[in-house]
């Protein structure tokens, strides 16, 4: 059940001698003043969890008059107390989602929950009519990532994938440097990161005070509560994440893709580690082999003639000219946003909520970056080589491994 | 009582294993040790990653009889009365990996057992073999409405065009939660005989906001999945009637429209191009841009030649992202509008369309104007193709300022028609340093320039 704490709710309680936070002070602005956007303008924000993203995402939004946060949704009290203390205007809490998405106030969501929600809330949002900006990465399998994909094409919604990288201006010259042909021929990618996600076996703990242990499960096989997994480590469990490889890897992986120019495809051969190699390597069409786990810093391009090195903050060239070199009309057509990283991405979302333009990291970019990290992760548990075909998003050859493409959620979550 | 079991269990699972032989035999032998093991709380955790790894490794092309024994292996293990509950847990949800027709029948038995149903229901959907659909189907006899729900979804996961007739009764169901599976496993098979049941699901009144809001997506999906079985006039009915429904649902069949409709739908996209729901409006174009011909192109066109500006420059974009010629008009006298957002889409159009016809008005714009206007029709010129656009260009060289000259002389190296390598010669002796640096750019791209001093060799990047 959604509870609402207005001004006069804050009232009310400290009458009554129940004390909330000194921020409820400067609640209570409902209708535009003078000088803000009138309602029309506006665009409400419902925020679906409210650990650390959802909290990031929420400080963007909190007091912003164009994107209001409007409600806030948490399977933890304390998460939903701590975010309703940071919002200057009413606000509704929810434990459930699907009571925010109820919500005729809503007109988009930021989802920042555990990634074994990301798909179902994502197209129950697309079903809403809400636009959709969905962390990292799309979904815990293919499957998901297909339907999520969907459900925004059918419904005509916006929808940004949270990979808010390619907003960065940075990543943004080093594929446009290599897409142009800047660095030669693309030879091969390197992908500093790895690390799959493996069953769980925690034993059982007492579920804390204002969790609602079912509904952070979900879809998720039914398991006992132990503190790792939540807030912070859940990460590490297959039931819930394909571990480094989907949570980094829809970024660096993301920008590999970017630069391959395969942001709508993906690889044709996924070879699982080796002695060679720590990480798996992926084999795109074109013949570049993006290698994981490879001992670079962020992403490294290698081209025929000179290669770019590129992550947060950092990028290299050899030769270092190469990263000087002006970029002609036409000779990249990468899609810049109004501002850079997490900032330019969010930026990004509104400007194309209002337009009704994609996104630069839209549902199937996030669904095809997202493919690419959990075929490297099947490859990985089945110890074997995979063949994919990136059009018809076909396992080749094996049937079996194509059973990895879909996991069934746990009733009565379903993918609709 | 419990620990007794469990210590009872293990040791006929070993003495199991050890009357295995042979190489079949290790690999049986091996899981049910490791099966044994799922029981010991101490061993549980290395015992089910070995297994997982064992039936993984099972399940590679060429090792079918390899499969065959390890399915066979858990499945008796499964039947057994001796093996733990915690093991027969594990078990079902390694059969559900690798289990095929040979697992259906022990999977199928345990649907009426409260504490495995659940994980044999979902080793049943991962089940490629059509046996477990059929174990599904039978299993939709239970009276339970919340395991039969869950029955539903699996079936529908499977796309089992077998259940739409069980499925269908189902959606009148009493219980939401049954009603709102099957609808949506309807959807999902996307068989038309179910768009009758779904129709009047749409029309059930006394629903919660959120099942409304289901039904309405299904029905979405189900158009979708029906347009793509190439029956269009069924789909553009069902688009027809989520025309009357919420916003989600007018949007979803706007954009449905634009896919199945044809040239009969334009008036309904064109239409609502002037409402007052921006949602509705950018639906609207995005299906404008789907809808096939030159007629939907001249509709279009006529439409914007008529609007404001904003509404002129999405329906610019719309004609660029069609890519029709037939558009070409409206693009070339809108690019020389007041707004400047306006004059950016039509040029942006005119260079999607890709007709020699935009190239004397484009050619224009790189001469007399700058910034972002000179940077799109430059943009432009680069994609129309034909040696007629490339004279042109060719021939406003001599008339031009320097700075528009070193433009089209950058056009001109982009185009790498053999016509260009005579100008960009002269261009190269051009009075003007930059002309000259850019021609002589081009010819290099184009392999004509003066031999290249060897190009340095890339350094080896430091290590992080």
């Amino acid at each position: 059940m959604g509870t609402s704490l207005s001004r006069r709710a804050f009232l009310r309680a400290t009458a009554a001698g129940v004390g909330l936070a000194a921020p409820y002070l400067a609640a209570g602005r409902v209708v535009a003043s003078p000088g803000k956007p009138a309602p029309s303008d506006q665009v409400r924000v419902g925020h679906i969890g409210l650990g650390g993203m959802g909290s990031g995402h929420l400080g963007s939004y909190c007091a912003n008059d164009r994107f209001p946060s409007v409600a806030l949704c948490d399977v933890y009290e304390p998460y939903r107390v701590r975010a309703a203390r940071r919002c200057t205007r009413k606000v509704a809490l929810h434990t459930d989602f699907r009571e925010l998405l109820d919500r005729p106030d809503v007109d988009a969501v930021f989802i920042a929950t555990p990634d074994h929600w990301h798909a179902l809330i994502a197209i129950y949002a697309a079903q809403a009519g809400k636009d959709i900006y969905c962390e990292k990465p799309l979904s815990l399998t293919i499957a998901e990532g297909r339907a999520v994909a969907d459900a925004v094409r059918r419904g005509g919604r916006v929808f940004q994938t949270g990979s808010q990288q390619r907003s960065s201006d940075t990543f943004r010259r080093a594929c446009a440097l290599v897409r142009s042909g800047r660095l030669g021929r693309l030879e091969a990618v390197q992908v500093g990161i790895w690390g799959s996600s493996r069953g769980c076996h925690l034993p059982s703990q007492p579920v804390p005070a204002g969790l609602a242990w079912d509904l952070w499960l979900g879809p998720a096989p039914w398991r006992p509560f132990h503190r790792q997994l939540h807030p912070a480590s859940w990460r590490a469990f297959r039931d819930y994440s394909g571990g480094i490889n989907t949570d980094w890897g829809a970024h660096h992986v993301d920008i590999a893709q970017w630069g391959i120019g395969a942001s709508l495809g993906g690889p044709v051969r996924i070879d699982p580690p080796s002695k060679a190699h720590r990480g798996a390597r992926l084999t795109y069409a074109n013949g570049v082999v993006c290698t994981m786990g490879a001992p670079v810093n962020g992403v490294r391009f290698d081209g025929s003639e000179g290669k770019v090195e590129v992550n947060r903050g950092y990028y290299r060239t050899w030769p270092e000219s190469a990263w000087r070199e002006p970029l002609e009309p036409d000779d990249v057509e990468l899609h810049r946003a109004p501002g850079d990283s997490v900032g330019g991405h969010h930026r990004d979302f509104e400007a194309c909520v209002w337009s009704r333009r994609r996104p630069v990291c839209d549902a199937e970019i996030g669904h095809r970056s997202a493919t690419a990290c959990h075929l490297a992760n099947i490859a990985c548990w089945l110890g074997r080589s995979l063949r994919w075909e990136p059009a018809t998003e076909e396992l080749v050859g094996d049937a079996e491994a194509a059973r990895w493409l879909r996991r069934p959620l746990r009733a009565p979550w379903r993918l609709p | 009582m419990c620990l007794r079991r469990v210590g009872l269990g293990c040791l006929v699972l070993s003495l199991a294993a050890a009357a295995a032989a042979g190489e079949g035999g290790a690999l049986a032998s091996r899981i049910r040790r490791l099966a044994g093991e799922l029981a010991r709380p101490e061993r549980s955790a290395l015992a089910e990653r070995e297994l997982r790894s064992l039936c993984w490794h099972a399940t590679r092309p060429g090792a079918e009889a390899e499969r065959r024994l390890a399915a066979a292996t858990l499945v008796a293990l499964l039947e057994a009365e001796a093996t733990p509950p915690a093991v027969k847990a594990g078990v079902v949800e390694r059969l559900g990996a690798i289990g095929r027709a040979e697992a259906v029948p022990a999977l199928a038995r345990r649907l009426a057992d409260r504490e495995l149903r659940e994980a044999s229901r979902r080793a049943l959907e991962r089940n490629p073999s059509a046996e477990a659909s059929r174990a599904l189907r039978q299993g939709l006899a239970t009276r339970d409405a919340g395991f039969r729900a869950a029955l539903a979804q699996a079936l529908g996961a499977r796309r089992d065009a077998a259940s739409v007739p069980l499925l269908v009764p189902l959606v009148d169901s009493p219980d939401e939660t049954l009603r709102l599976a099957a609808v949506e496993a309807l959807a999902r098979i996307g068989d038309p005989t179910a768009i009758p049941a779904l129709r009047a699901a749409m029309a059930r009144r006394r629903v919660s906001p959120g099942a409304r809001r289901r039904v309405g997506a299904a029905y979405v999906a189900l158009a979708a999945a029906v347009a793509t079985r190439g029956e269009r006039r069924a789909a553009v009915q069902m688009y027809g009637d989520l025309l009357k429904g919420t916003a989600a649902e007018r949007a979803a069949a706007l954009l449905g429209l634009g896919r199945a409709g044809g040239t009969a739908a334009l008036p309904a996209l064109l239409e609502a191009l002037d409402g007052d729901d921006r949602r509705l409006r950018g639906a609207a174009a995005q299906a404008l841009a789907a809808v096939p011909g030159s007629e939907a192109t001249k509709a279009v066109a006529a439409r914007a030649r008529k609007a404001g500006p904003a509404l002129k420059a999405t329906l610019l974009d719309v004609l660029a992202a069609r890519g029709d010629p037939a558009g070409l008009g409206v693009a070339l006298s809108a690019a020389g509008h007041a707004e400047s957002a306006v004059r950016l889409a039509a040029i942006r159009a005119a260079g999607a369309m890709r007709s020699a016809a935009a190239a004397p008005r484009l050619i224009e714009l790189v001469r007399y104007t700058a910034g972002a206007e000179r940077a799109a029709a430059e943009s432009a010129l680069r994609r129309i193709p034909g040696k007629q656009v490339t004279l042109a260009i060719v021939e406003a060289l001599a008339a031009s300022e320097p700075d528009a000259r070193r433009v089209l002389v950058r056009v001109l190296g982009a185009r790498g028609d053999p016509d260009c390598l005579t100008p960009l010669r002269d261009a190269a002796s051009d009075p003007d340093p930059a002309v000259r640096a850019e021609a002589r750019r081009a010819l290099s791209q184009l392999g004509h320039g003066e031999p290249d001093a060897p190009k340095p060799k890339p350094v080896e990047p430091r290590q992080p």
